[in-house]
């Protein structure tokens, strides 16, 4: 066996004997990227899989309220109940009821001639805007706007960026309908204004403005955010960084066993006893990668989960892992060089990996924060891992997008290495 | 003759403390020796052991050992010199076997010969039974005997032992002194530190006295005897010599 190979040996059993620490490195990121990705999956899913219960009461029983009621069946957002199919003598506060029951969780009241209502101010707009050469007096006219108002009522439970969300499909749904019906007042104008017949000017087939989501992205084919895309190699991360726990604790308790200081007296050099451990816990972070990722493509579609895919990135991730292990090794050596115990090491390695990942967007995206924690987010080094994941899985960006990212990893890791050699140099002394 | 060890005026000074710990160490070990290293608590003994073993480096002075100069030298000293610490350095999960096949493959000794003695040496500490057992589980002694195989594999030259024989009972410590009584008859320098001046007095050859960072006596432990009215032994020469008053 040559120096190496026997420190790597040394670290490999060391490490095959440490249970507990087997367990922190692997079961726990596995069983973190499973819980997590089942809870975010709900919030990331697209909510036209969602099914929610939805009561409409249709008082106005014209083309507003059955128009509403048909357009939102339509969609598969909403489990549709129409209050009477549910309840003979449905009344407002009893569709509220049940609202606040949280049978439903949300409920539409369209109260009697809403239709109505609209025509008529369409109408009375209209005939207010067209001139009228033979009655100067009709500019006066004394007609008023009626208020119509669709009422909504949503489950108290309901956190209110979902709110916002349910109460603009419902929006969209009746401003359609107002628009539609508008647009049918103005032609019927036009025709009388013009002494044509009924129904020969129809503005109702005009274009509207079409809408079009195109995801940016240089190879956008896989690039949909979701629970899986961003929680795999979000808890990648983490087992990584995790690392430095096991890691920091094994190069103190070596120091205060003495068998550090014992290969030092041999012909071992310090960079040969450092390698060895890197190239160790180099090979438990790809391991960590590769059973994550085992999970996201083979275990998520099993439970019901979105399937994850690195849309045939494979190298560049392990780029990325690899600049994360080093950053995260380094960060290891940072922690045992200024711990005297492998309980300090322990408690402080996992407080600031738990701080780190927190801000650096791992428990939740970045875009989901506060504006502060946002920036903050940017210092953190599980940030730049998972913004490097990101350029690579969502924004189909090639090396020069997450290059850079790597580049602050390996920077990050190199500060460290220097940091704990020359504290090392300076003990010799 | 040449010398295994020669010190001249080594100073070393740690960060913070008032005075250096070595305050010109002389110091010469010739060849064959088993040299005893003795001196009250905090008077330098592991400090020079680390500066031998390339542990530490000094702030002035000069160290030769087996001709290399320290620390310039330090891998051509580290392949000939075997260190035995005053703690157990062992890695506990492992087994006596994986241990001692890591150590010994840290030097330069072939794969055969290593096994060689690795079965040669359990087997004259008499550990060949517990050779697959992790260290963790091992008794005092047989952790302390583990310790000096680890340290001798290689059959180094020059042996520098900090304190081998603490907290051990009386059987072991006579089958360690008696090993490395056999080990020194077949070529290898001792340098030993301890503060047992019984075991002193009959394992080593010569001793020296260190105390405030300088030796203060150096001879065979009767010729120290017999220089100091009033001693019967080395433990009263050395009380003589360095006094009565606890140091630490």
């Amino acid at each position: 066996m040559s120096k190496f190979t026997a420190l790597l040996y040394k670290d490999f059993l060391l490490l095959l004997r440490d249970k507990a620490g087997l367990l922190f490195m692997f079961l726990m990121p596995m069983a973190l990227v499973l819980v997590m990705t089942g809870m975010q999956e709900g919030a990331f899913s697209s909510h036209a899989d969602k099914h929610i219960a939805l009561i409409i009461d249709d008082q106005d029983k014209d083309t507003v309220g059955v128009t509403i009621t048909r357009k939102l069946q339509q969609e598969s957002l909403f489990d549709v109940t129409v209050a009477n199919d549910a309840e003979k003598g449905m009344t407002e506060e009893r569709l509220k009821e049940l609202v606040t029951q949280g049978k439903y969780l949300i409920g539409i009241y369209i109260p009697d001639s809403t239709t109505l209502r609209i025509r008529d101010n369409a109408a009375n707009a209209i005939e207010d805007a067209l001139p009228h050469p033979q009655n100067d007096d009709s500019t006066d006219s004394t007609d008023t706007v009626t208020e119509t108002q669709i009422r909504i009522y949503i489950d108290p439970t309901t956190e209110r960026s979902f709110r916002q969300i349910l109460s603009g499909h419902i929006r969209l749904a009746s401003l359609q309908v107002e628009h539609d019906i508008i647009l049918d007042e103005i032609s019927s104008a036009l025709c009388k204004a013009t002494r044509q017949e009924e129904g020969s000017v129809d503005l109702s087939d005009t274009q509207n403005i079409d809408l079009q989501e195109i995801i940016a992205g240089d190879d956008t084919q896989n690039s949909m955010f979701n629970a899986a895309v961003h929680n795999v190699p979000a808890w990648t991360l983490f087992a990584i960084f995790f690392i430095v726990i096991s890691f920091s604790g094994n190069l103190i308790k070596e120091r205060q066993d003495g068998s550090f200081a014992r290969l030092m007296t041999t012909p071992c050099s310090y960079f040969i006893y450092l390698t060895s451990k890197l190239a160790v816990y180099l090979t438990v972070c790809l391991l960590q990668f590769f059973l994550i990722v085992a999970m996201g493509i083979w275990l998520f579609p099993v439970v019901g989960l979105p399937e994850f895919s690195m849309a045939g990135h494979l190298g560049y991730c392990l780029i990325v892992v690899v600049c994360a292990a080093l950053a995260a090794i380094g960060f290891g050596m940072i922690i045992s060089t200024f711990a005297t115990t492998h309980q300090q090491a322990a408690t402080f390695g996992a407080v600031a990996v738990v701080i780190l990942s927190a801000i650096g967007g791992i428990w939740v995206p970045t875009f989901l924060m506060p504006k502060f924690l946002n920036a903050l987010s940017k210092v953190s080094p599980l940030n730049w891992g998972i913004e490097a994941f990101y350029d690579i899985l969502l924004r189909g960006k090639g090396p020069q997008a997450f290059m850079p990212k790597c580049a602050l990893l390996l920077t990050f890791a190199l500060i460290c290495f220097t940091i704990a050699v020359l504290s090392k140099k300076k003990e010799l002394k | 003759m040449e010398s295994v060890l020669q010190i001249r005026q080594l100073v070393k000074r740690y960060h913070g403390m008032d005075h250096p710990v070595l305050q010109g160490l002389d110091m010469t070990i010739l060849p064959g020796e088993r040299y005893g290293f003795l001196g009250p608590n905090g008077t330098g003994k592991t400090t020079t052991v680390s500066i031998l073993s390339g542990l530490l480096v000094p702030d002035s002075g000069e160290v030769f050992v087996l001709g290399n100069s320290m620390p310039d030298k330090r891998k051509q000293v580290t392949t000939q010199i075997g260190v035995v610490p005053q703690n157990i350095a062992l890695f506990p999960e492992l087994t006596a076997l994986e241990n001692l096949r890591i150590f010994g493959s840290l030097y330069p000794i072939t794969s055969a010969r290593l096994k060689q003695r690795i079965h040669q040496l359990l087997e004259l500490y008499g550990l060949t039974a517990f050779a697959r057992k992790p260290v963790k589980t091992f008794s005092g002694g047989m952790k302390r005997s583990l310790n000096i195989i680890a340290g001798i594999l290689h059959e180094p030259k020059f042996l520098l032992l900090d304190e081998p024989t603490v907290g051990i009972d009386v059987q072991t410590k006579a089958l360690i002194l008696d090993n490395l009584r056999q080990l020194n008859e077949e070529g290898t320098t001792i340098l030993y530190t301890s503060h047992d001046m019984d075991e002193a007095q009959h394992f080593c050859t010569r001793v020296g006295i260190i105390d405030h960072g300088k030796l203060i006596a150096e001879d065979t432990p009767a010729a120290l005897i017999q220089s100091c009215p009033d001693c019967s032994n080395l433990e009263s020469v050395y009380l003589h010599l360095t006094g009565k008053s606890l140091r630490n």
